[in-house]
């Protein structure tokens, strides 16, 4: 029942939110803050009793009663730390938004509804809900960014499904394939040996179409520019922040256990495309002229490193890989914002027009600086003890492939900083002056996330604590433990 | 007396269409619509009923087993497709006749659906194409009659088609033309003539579903009926063709095995991706409609070669059933509420402001047709591709679901058109609000309680559970 609540919470929420919408627009978004608000304290709650409840195992964790119908959950270690970070984007997306005066009742139901679908994704404990939960994040994303996107919104929402939706489609093939030839539906019973040997490269490389491009893995990344710098702000914070992390979540919790020969016998591909997303995305983030482009192409780098962790598979690289999920999702949910604030200004996202923000906007201009420095994983800060981890682990099993790795973070290195002198530094534009500094709800979106990534970058254990039972299970699994 | 139960369902439809006649000689158009939904209802519920009763031998009528819900499905589908268009059928002077043709529509194709003889199939089906010559032509317009002509052109050669498969066919077996008749020779071994005659009334039965490459006259004969027409052509008339399909195809094959099975197969493939290639360069909703529909019967036919399993293209067809007509009375109640909307999809640009309700049904319907969870046309195709999947036909399923894919290129484009584009013109917006009459209030109210009952069909079995019916169909 508590597990249902979880779902429920932003699902009644959206519902209330839209019909507040049709009656008193105004009140729309503390409504929406409200709901976003319970769902994160519940969300504290179950994390405080599952974490004590200790996962041991991928079958462990919390679980709702055995029933015959597809509303299974379970929380363990591995969908925690993200349904956590779910929550707390939740929260950040409706203080992004809070602005928002096109149809803001629609615009917080299909926030609050993303937010529902995307836990729901994490939660599910059955085949057939994982899928519908997983198709259903597409549908408020796709409005999200064709209602109130930028300028190319029209191109990109279409875009964004019709990729997304071609690697679920191949997915549901795979999911199909381990459900009915097993008869196993239920997603913690599913244990490695149950698939027929002779069917599991095939499910793998099925259930990997569908993850690899919402990871994205180079070369499955080409709807990820578009989406990210076409939505609005709350948009490109979901859907970096959380969304490509179910990519990562479902190779974790489909495609190592369900087929791990086949994971382990890939895992020089999956290495070799990771180390690629990571030069590659840092080398094409350090030749945008946009800034939010910049952001969205240094997803895909740091999305590298989880690739890159996953196919290295042992239990610390393992732990890794979610240390960066969770890194990523705050501060890319932080550029997000930063951008989305800076745009709100300027109307522009131009890195040649910008320039001077640290004697015009100080305290935003301070922010970015903070966050660009955590993206390119400064020690202390979030990004940090997790791509170290993923590089060192990385080191013992591929050797001195590592070198490209750290060409990748010199490169991440050079457009953060670079980023920060085209925006922040330099002498002060007149054509800016004048522009009023963060408010209050703003900075109420920022600080958070800034405190969290602090927190994250000094006390890493706290999510890896959590991973670290799956973690060495899967690693078992895959023959790396 | 007993022989006479199985014929009694669609009796009820062909009654309905004599009153909807006899009421049209009185200008009676509302009395003729409610005694046709009445009786076709009426007919579904002994339809549903004589369901239950077990199998008659020697009849050319069957019932009992899976598929016997089919012609009930038939019937109902029927009688939703006219309520849903009962606006212009009260209002407009052809009305009448085309609650009669669409009586008769769904009478017919309760009778293919229930079949259980080659001959009594041949004049079902061709009772069938004889009401959707009509239905097109009562469009009215000269290229409705244009595509009406050339479906029966076209038709008629299906039809002799069918005469010479059936006296194949007919030979072979020395007398008789029942299915389990074929089945019991075609076990001793499938022989030249037998596998001639059977792809002969297969592909009858393909024309008539609008299988490629049989299908030229399907996107003229939908785009200019009228649209209460389409969509009992689309729903009530495709039901009974696909059941007649797979059950013909299940009791020849399952003794003569795999060879005639690859023969629906490439049907299927060929129709899903000529139908969702050619769909996508479509700009008028209806057309785009039609096209889809080649794919979709495509994904129908996908389920053919799973053998037992293939029941779950009945939970296919009847939910692609309710979506078609749903899509077509959605057309309908665009045109009523907007006289000036020139049928394109670029023109649906701004419905989202001017009717939340009609661009929110129109999102519904268009993800049902495209099959993403959470409406009731992810249900069927779930089911399909499932039993494809695990009963060895793993490309099918494959191709079955990139088609899918593709198909949100121009599902998804009529989406984004109401909702996202901005409509060219937004000045005439204010004023066509204002005009909205009552009779476009009640084409949306019903497009709308079509949507939320695709949305609940979609939603309810995450909850409830389909398990039982999951056992059933792929165990």
């Amino acid at each position: 029942m508590t597990l249902t609540l979880l779902a429920l919470i932003p699902l009644g929420g959206a519902a209330l939110v839209w019909v507040t919408g049709r009656f008193r627009p105004a009140t729309v978004r503390v409504a929406a803050l409200v709901v976003a608000l319970i769902q994160l304290a519940f969300t504290c709650v179950l994390a405080v009793t599952v974490a004590t409840h200790t996962p041991a195992t991928m079958t462990g964790g919390l679980t709702s009663a055995a029933s015959t119908s597809f509303w299974l959950l379970r929380v363990d270690g591995l969908a925690l730390p993200l349904i956590v970070l779910t929550s707390l984007l939740g929260v950040i997306a409706v203080l992004a938004s809070w602005r928002v005066e096109l149809r803001p009742g629609a615009h917080f139901a299909l926030l609050l509804g993303l937010q529902a679908a995307v836990t729901l994704v994490f939660l599910a404990d059955h085949l057939v809900l994982f899928y519908a939960a997983w198709e259903a994040v597409l549908i408020p994303m796709f409005f999200l960014i064709g209602g109130w996107g930028h300028e190319g919104r029209r191109h990109a929402a279409m875009k964004f499904f019709i990729y997304t939706f071609a690697g679920s489609a191949l997915m549901l093939i795979g999911l199909l394939l381990v459900g009915f030839t097993t008869g196993e539906l239920r997603i913690s019973a599913l244990s490695s040996g149950i698939l027929d040997p002779t069917l599991r490269t095939l499910v793998f490389w099925l259930l990997v179409a569908g993850f690899a491009v919402k990871v994205p893995i180079v070369p499955f990344h080409t709807w990820l520019p578009e989406a990210h710098v076409e939505a609005p702000t709350a948009g490109s914070i979901m859907l970096a922040g959380v969304l490509l992390k179910m990519g990562g979540y479902g190779l974790l919790r489909f495609a190592l256990p369900l087929a791990p020969e086949a994971a382990h016998a890939a895992a020089p591909v999956f290495a070799t495309l990771g180390i690629i997303g990571i030069v590659y995305g840092a080398v094409v983030a350090l030749a945008q002229t946009d800034l939010k482009r910049l952001v969205a192409y240094s997803s895909i780098a740091h999305m590298g490193f989880v690739v890159l962790a996953i196919a290295t598979g042992s239990p610390l690289a393992l732990a890794a890989a979610m240390l960066v999920m969770v890194a990523h999702g705050l501060t890319s949910a932080l550029l997000f914002l930063l951008v989305g604030q800076l745009y709100e200004r300027t109307h522009t996202r131009s890195l040649a027009r910008l320039g001077g923000l640290l004697a015009t906007l100080p305290v935003w201009a301070t922010i970015f600086v903070f966050a660009s420095l955590a993206s390119l994983g400064l020690p202390g800060l979030a990004g940090f003890p997790g791509e170290l981890v993923t590089f060192l682990e990385g080191f013992a099993s591929w050797g001195w492939w590592m070198v490209a790795v750290a060409l990748g973070v010199v490169l991440a290195g050079a457009y953060s900083l670079r980023a920060i002198r085209e925006v922040a530094q330099g002498p002060e534009k007149p054509e800016w002056a004048g522009l009023r500094d963060l408010d209050l709800i703003e900075l109420a979106a920022a600080v958070p996330l800034a405190l969290l990534i602090v927190v994250m970058g000094v006390w890493p254990s706290v999510v890896s604590g959590v991973m670290d039972p799956v973690a060495r299970a899967l690693s078992a699994l895959v023959g790396r433990g | 007396m007993e022989q006479f139960l199985p014929f009694a369902p669609a009796m009820f439809g062909v009654a309905g269409a004599v009153l909807a006649m006899a009421f049209d000689a009185w200008e009676s158009r509302l009395s003729a619509l409610v005694a046709a939904v009445t009786l076709l209802t009426l007919g579904a519920l002994a339809a549903g009923w004589t369901a239950m009763a077990t199998g008659l031998a020697g009849q050319v009528l069957r019932s009992g087993g899976t598929f016997s819900i089919a012609p009930a499905v038939c019937l109902l589908l029927g009688a939703v497709a006219l309520l849903g268009c009962s606006g212009s059928l009260v209002s407009d002077r052809t009305g009448s006749r085309i609650v009669a043709l669409g009586a008769l529509t769904a009478s017919a194709s309760a009778l293919v659906a229930a079949s259980a003889d080659v001959g009594m199939l041949f004049l079902s089906v061709e009772m069938l194409a004889l009401c959707g010559y009509g239905l097109v032509a009562l469009g009215g317009t000269d290229r409705a009659r244009e595509a009406a002509m050339k479906w029966f052109v076209q038709g008629s050669v299906a039809t002799v088609v069918f005469v010479i498969g059936t006296a194949v066919l007919l030979g072979r077996t020395g007398g008789s033309m029942r299915y389990d008749a074929i089945a019991k020779l075609a076990a001793t071994g499938l022989d030249g003539p037998m596998a001639v005659g059977f792809v002969l009334v297969l592909s009858a039965l393909a024309f008539k579903l609008g299988a490629f490459p049989l299908h030229s006259w399907m996107p003229d004969a939908y785009e200019t009926a009228p649209p209460a027409a389409a969509a009992i052509m689309a729903s009530a008339g495709k039901v009974g063709p696909i059941a007649a399909t797979v059950w013909l195809s299940l009791a020849v094959t399952a003794a003569a095995g795999e060879r005639l099975i690859r023969v629906v197969a490439i049907l299927a493939i060929c129709s899903i991706v000529f139908g969702n290639l050619a769909a996508l360069r479509q700009n008028s909703l209806a057309r785009m409609l039609a096209y889809s529909g080649i794919a979709q019967v495509g994904y129908a036919l996908v389920g053919v070669p799973m053998g037992v399993r293939s029941a779950s293209v009945l939970v296919f067809a009847v939910l692609y059933g309710l979506t078609a007509a749903a899509s077509f009375i959605l057309v309908e109640a665009i045109r009523r509420f907007d006289p000036s909307w020139d049928g394109t999809i670029r023109g649906l640009a701004g419905l989202s402001r001017r009717s939340p309700a009609l661009a929110a049904s129109l999102a519904a319907i268009m993800f049902s047709l495209t099959g993403i969870p959470l409406t009731a046309g992810f249900w069927g195709k779930f089911l399909i591709f499932a039993g494809a999947s695990v009963g060895g036909y793993l490309w099918l399923a494959i191709a079955g679901v990139l088609g899918s894919v593709v198909s949100f290129g121009y599902y998804g484009a009529a989406i984004r058109s109401a909702y996202i584009d901005e409509p060219q013109e937004p000045e005439i917006v204010g004023s066509v609000a204002e005009e909205v009459g009552p009779r476009a209030r009640v084409a949306v109210a019903t497009v709308s309680v079509l949507a939320v009952l695709i949305v609940i069909l979609g939603t309810a079995p995450m909850v409830s559970g389909l398990a039982p019916v999951l056992n059933a169909l792929l165990k």
